[in-house]
């Protein structure tokens, strides 16, 4: 391109956007047709109580007070008298339709306590799976926490991502193991195969947040504190590949036998390393 | 392709009268499409998938406003569009596409020496660099006309502009993205004076 006489460069420019256009790597979306039918279904349904009515639009961008304490009566209403199970599918459909997504509905005392959502939904993690399963299907070696004190993951998820199977073990809170703010989630370990780079990393976090470099058993890593909301990692191709932050909490990142561990978690720095080093 | 505009017509308009599922079917249709513009626009494979279920369900609540016999196509690209593009200006950074790893492959065609080749991928990662830093919306009507291979009219609709508009904002969009390439790249100054409009 660059050898081209300037007259022809507008078409050649043309010519390498079309080549380039073959070779973007779009990511594998999952199907988004349940929950999109389940939100529509259950915006229906909504839209067929006398006082959900109201509600016309499906997820309007503001909610008049009014409509919303309807729409959260009514909610309240069906959860009391049964009519509607909620599958967590469904669960989530509501909140979304209520734009309520991440908000706890709190009815007396046991809807939070009581164990109907998995912790991970919600955290796009992939699909639900086991340990055994997941690592069966990795195609890399998974590292677990042996820590004790921790025990085994309470769920286990599997995604296929931009940066290929990527392996989610989810760590409920618990006495000594605080809480993200409104997931439950004490502790989300996520492994992957990609490399670490430093100025990826740094890039990425910005002035949003600090990162101190940590090392993890003499492995390479980051300790990145101020709840950074993506980093990017060395793909295959050597290209940078964003993946989210699903919690709002700290990051400690390391590489560690050709697999990148992502722990995300309130706990301090010491902590997080304690429990790092432990990985089988 | 064949058979494909009766059947959509009919789950459109089964859709409209409140056919959930038969929604469903056109959503299992077109999420693919969706996906890549939403992922054109956010360079995000979280961002373009909340983008895209927001995008269906938005779409479900528009039905009454399309037209019967329109093409639903672009109808629906011009949604997906507004709502990645609406999700990103509250997360100011730039997109990250990225290529396939495209081994010794260059940009063009033909190349005709190692150190074209070279050179051909050096350009095609500048390419694919400025791209990420155009506007989404510059971004877009690029892949429209390059990666999607839309015509012009259909361009238009996706894009809510009279068929007319649409060159001289792939022109004005060509135009931005030759400022974000390096000088090594663009031959010269010279040169910025040409408009280019296909």
């Amino acid at each position: 391109m660059a050898e081209s006489t300037p007259s022809s460069f507008g078409r050649a420019l043309e010519a390498a956007l079309a080549s380039l256009g073959r070779e973007v790597a779009y990511p594998d979306l999952p199907d988004v047709s349940p929950a999109v039918v389940g939100r529509l279904a259950t915006g229906a349904r909504l839209r067929a109580l006398p006082f959900g009515g109201a509600a016309r639009t499906l997820r309007p961008l503001v909610h008049p007070v009014w409509t919303r304490v309807a729409a959260v009566a009514a909610v309240i209403a069906l959860l009391m008298s049964g009519v509607l199970t909620f599958s967590p599918t469904a669960r989530r459909a509501v909140a979304d339709f209520l734009g309520l997504r991440g908000e706890r509905i709190h009815i007396g005392r046991t809807i939070p306590s009581a164990p109907l959502r998995p912790l991970g939904e919600g955290l796009d993690l992939g699909k639900r799976s086991t340990l055994s399963e997941a690592r069966a299907t990795a195609g890399y070696r998974i590292l677990v926490p042996s820590d004790p004190a921790l025990g085994p993951p309470d769920e286990v998820y599997v995604q296929a991502s931009d940066l290929g199977v990527q392996v989610s073990l989810v760590y409920r809170a618990r006495p000594g193991l605080p809480s993200a703010p409104q997931t439950g989630v004490g502790l989300l370990v996520t492994e992957f195969r990609a490399r670490l780079n430093q100025e990826f990393i740094y890039k990425a976090v910005g002035a949003g947040g600090t990162v101190e470099p940590a090392t993890v058993d003499g492995h390479l890593g980051f300790w990145i504190s101020g709840q950074p909301h993506e980093l990017f990692y060395v793909g295959p191709g050597g290209a940078p590949i964003p993946d989210t932050i699903r919690l709002a909490a700290n990051v400690l990142v390391w590489e560690q036998a050709g697999v990148t561990i992502r722990f995300e978690s309130p706990l301090t720095e010491a902590e997080a390393l304690r429990i790092a080093r432990s990985v089988r | 392709m064949g058979g494909r505009p009766l059947e959509e017509a009919e789950l459109v308009e089964r859709a409209r009268d409140g056919d959930v599922e038969a929604y469903g079917e056109l959503v299992r249709a077109y999420q693919g499409l969706a996906g890549r513009v939403a992922y054109v626009v956010s360079g995000s494979a979280s961002d373009a998938e909340d983008a895209v279920q927001e995008a269906f369900v938005k779409a479900y609540g528009a039905l009454n406003r399309f037209r019967a016999g329109a093409a639903f196509r672009p109808w629906l690209m011009r949604i997906v569009a507004n709502e990645a593009i609406n999700r990103r200006r509250s997360v100011r950074r730039h997109a990250t596409l990225t290529a396939r790893a495209a081994e010794g492959r260059p940009v063009e065609d033909a190349v005709p020496s190692p150190e074209g080749a070279a050179l051909a991928q050096e350009t095609r990662r500048e390419l694919l660099l400025a791209v990420n830093r155009l506007r989404p919306e510059d971004r877009l009507v690029i892949a429209y006309r390059y990666w999607f291979d839309l015509a012009e009219a259909e361009m238009a609709e996706a894009m809510g502009c009279r068929p007319g508009t649409v060159k001289s904002r792939l022109s004005r969009a060509l135009q931005r993205l030759r400022r974000e390439l390096p000088a090594s790249v663009v031959p010269s100054a010279a040169e910025e004076s040409e408009v280019v409009d296909g």
